[in-house]
């Protein structure tokens, strides 16, 4: 199985993929959220068409979506 | 000066294609043209069935064995045409200032951003459709928006895909009633990412955390 996160940026996104049931490559993906959360993004999680906000990486999520930071305009 | 003129000796059906269209003077000696972005040459001013051309301050001709059109004169010539054909020029031409010859690294340098940009819009494009249910893709093809529901107040929102700023109509709550009662206006940087990933981002804190979307977002009137 084959879990997905789509980071949203400038070269219209960027994916990263990860087998929960491989330590190296959960690490891997859990650093790229961690890092970019840490940035200031949001991050959700998509099942059946609804969104849903989530806080913390979740290595059994099949898919995430992270969001740069928003802002009023 | 000599007088220049635009001829449509192409059968290109497509916008690719009719790159290879040969443009000539009226003398038939030079092939033409170049089209560049620089701003810091005098444009000519070229004519179209008696109007200007509508992109003059962008537009160089030249005499050269290349020819290079920026995106702003394809639209042009999109706009004009109403279709895949370039048109005919019949109207003669006045070539305003010398002519200037493009280096081809710049050229080339112009068409490989050009195919970047189409790239990344395409990729966000992509991840956009990819989020959407049926109908929102529907009336996003033919109308130019969707709608998506607020995670808690069931509030409908439209999004409208022409740009990301102010774009987010906020609709009575009357499912027969389209009427807006107000605009949000939140995005991610404007120089950050591509137009599509806006409107996805909007669309998954709308669904996905709405009271902090409102929290953030500025409202204005319809």
């Amino acid at each position: 199985m084959q879990n997905e996160m789509q980071v949203l940026d400038h070269t219209g996104h960027t994916k990263v993929e990860w087998n929960p049931d491989i330590d190296a490559e959960v690490a891997s993906a859990r650093a790229v959220f961690n890092e970019m959360t840490g940035k200031g993004y949001r991050a959700f999680t998509v099942d059946n068409g609804k969104s849903r906000r989530i806080e913390s990486f979740d290595p059994d999520l099949a898919e995430m979506v992270l969001v740069p930071h928003l802002q009023g305009g | 000066m000599p007088l220049y003129w635009i001829t449509a000796n192409n059968a290109a059906t497509t916008w690719t294609g009719a790159t290879t269209t040969t443009w000539t003077d009226t003398t038939s000696t030079n092939t033409l043209f170049y089209v560049t972005d620089s701003t810091s040459i005098t444009a000519p001013i070229i004519w179209y069935d008696n109007v200007t051309w509508p992109n003059l301050q962008t537009a160089i001709l030249c005499s050269g064995s290349r020819r290079v059109y920026t995106e702003a004169l394809w639209a042009g010539l999109l706009h004009q045409s109403r279709g895949p054909h370039i048109p005919d020029f019949q109207h003669a031409d006045r070539l305003a200032s010398p002519a200037v010859h493009v280096p081809a690294a710049a050229v080339e340098r112009e068409g490989l951003e050009r195919e970047q940009r189409r790239q990344i819009k395409d990729r966000a494009q992509a991840i956009l459709l990819a989020h959407l249910t049926p109908e929102q893709k529907d009336t996003l093809e033919r109308l130019g928006w969707f709608v998506v529901e607020g995670e808690r107040s069931r509030q409908r929102y439209r999004i409208r895909a022409s740009s990301a700023s102010g774009n987010i109509d906020v609709l009575e709550r009357d499912l027969f009633n389209d009427k807006v009662l107000y605009r949000l206006c939140a995005h991610c940087d404007l120089n950050q990412i591509p137009l599509h990933d806006h409107l996805l981002a909007q669309k998954l804190m709308l669904e996905g955390d709405e009271s902090e979307f409102l929290r953030i977002a500025n409202r204005h009137a319809r």
